[in-house]
């Protein structure tokens, strides 16, 4: 089996088995922090209606700045959790669920900002796709807490910070 | 003799070592901007001692954004950049480039603009004859918001350009 951390491809070496259970829980603790980072950005940011498309640029940053990294996190424990053995057949797809589930209110997400960061559309506009982004946002929260309470129950041995 | 791995080891020292000197570095520029509009917010009028000043840089809001500017073209968004290394730091910042040089053009726009109008209204008000006439007070007041609107205007654009520089920022922490 071979991890994939931040920029590296860990590939199992001499160490065994032991080696490659640790490799993997260091590569979802990674994920795990990666994603919470992410769902600490969206929690903080909180739109108002009227707001101008460059408050929307400001604000929207540190969720966006996140955005790389936290895809390539849902691709990356849609990998591992594949590779976990298939011991608990019913968790592996939940996870897999919440991944996706994740992944699609994150795109959602990122073409709402696109609109609201564009040259400014007629209010009642604004309004709809503020309301758009709120829905999404929460949406992407539950997905986030989801896919952390189904790792802990999936990988007992994954320490994350409450 | 050294190792292959040693060189390996020292160059990834190297690398985290450029990096931590970048950020500090950003920090510090951060922390800069972020002093200059807390006293703006005080007491808007205290951004015109720097733009009239050619010689004080601490005060110097235009010299602060420039150095903004200069080290995310310089160092962060360089070839031999440290942040390239770490793949999800990098992406992020690249994507935000437009976007940092839009708020960056904004802001150094209407400072020079700003400059322009309190260097007009100081010529103005010290030209004004010595004794004055019935129908001055309306002039001043028009001459004095249209100096006040323009410095409102130059702290906001200024301000944007600090909030989205501080919030690339956030990726480092």
């Amino acid at each position: 089996m071979a991890d994939r951390r931040g920029n590296v491809i860990v590939l199992p070496g001499r160490g065994g088995a032991a080696q490659v259970q640790r490799d993997h829980l260091e590569a979802l603790q990674a994920i795990v922090g990666q994603l919470d980072e992410l769902r600490h950005r969206l929690q903080e940011f909180s739109p108002h209606p009227g707001w101008p498309a460059k408050r929307w640029m400001i604000a929207s940053t540190p969720f966006r700045m996140r955005l790389t990294g936290s895809n390539r996190s849902l691709g990356d424990l849609t990998r591992l959790n594949a590779s976990s053995g298939q011991d608990a057949i019913r968790s592996v797809f939940q996870l897999n669920d919440a991944c996706r589930a994740a992944s699609q209110r994150l795109h959602d997400i990122e073409a709402c900002l696109g609109m609201l960061q564009s040259a400014e559309p007629p209010p009642a506009e604004r309004a709809r796709e503020t309301d758009l982004f709120a829905s999404n946002r929460s949406g992407l929260l539950a997905a986030l807490s989801e896919i952390r309470r189904l790792i802990v129950q999936r990988f007992p041995d994954v320490q994350v910070e409450n | 003799m050294a190792l292959a791995g040693d060189s390996g080891n020292v160059a990834a020292a190297d690398q985290q070592a450029a990096r931590s000197k970048l950020e500090d570095e950003l920090r510090g520029l951060d922390e800069r901007l972020r002093v200059m509009l807390d006293a703006y917010e005080e007491n808007p009028s205290a951004i015109d001692s720097g733009l009239l000043s050619v010689t004080d840089r601490a005060v110097d809001v235009e010299a602060a954004i420039i150095d903004a500017y200069r080290i995310m073209k310089t160092r962060v968004y360089a070839e031999d950049s440290p942040l390239r290394a770490d793949h999800d730091v990098w992406a992020a910042f690249e994507e935000q480039k437009d976007e940092f040089i839009g708020f960056y053009k904004s802001a150094l726009t209407a400072l020079e603009i700003y400059r322009e109008v309190l260097r007009t209204y100081s010529l103005v008000k010290t030209a004004a004859e010595p004794q004055p006439q019935r129908g001055d007070l309306k002039r001043i007041q028009q001459d004095k918001q249209v100096q006040v609107a323009e410095r409102a205007g130059c702290i906001e654009a200024v301000c944007d350009l600090h909030g989205k520089f501080s919030a690339m920022l956030t990726v480092l922490r």
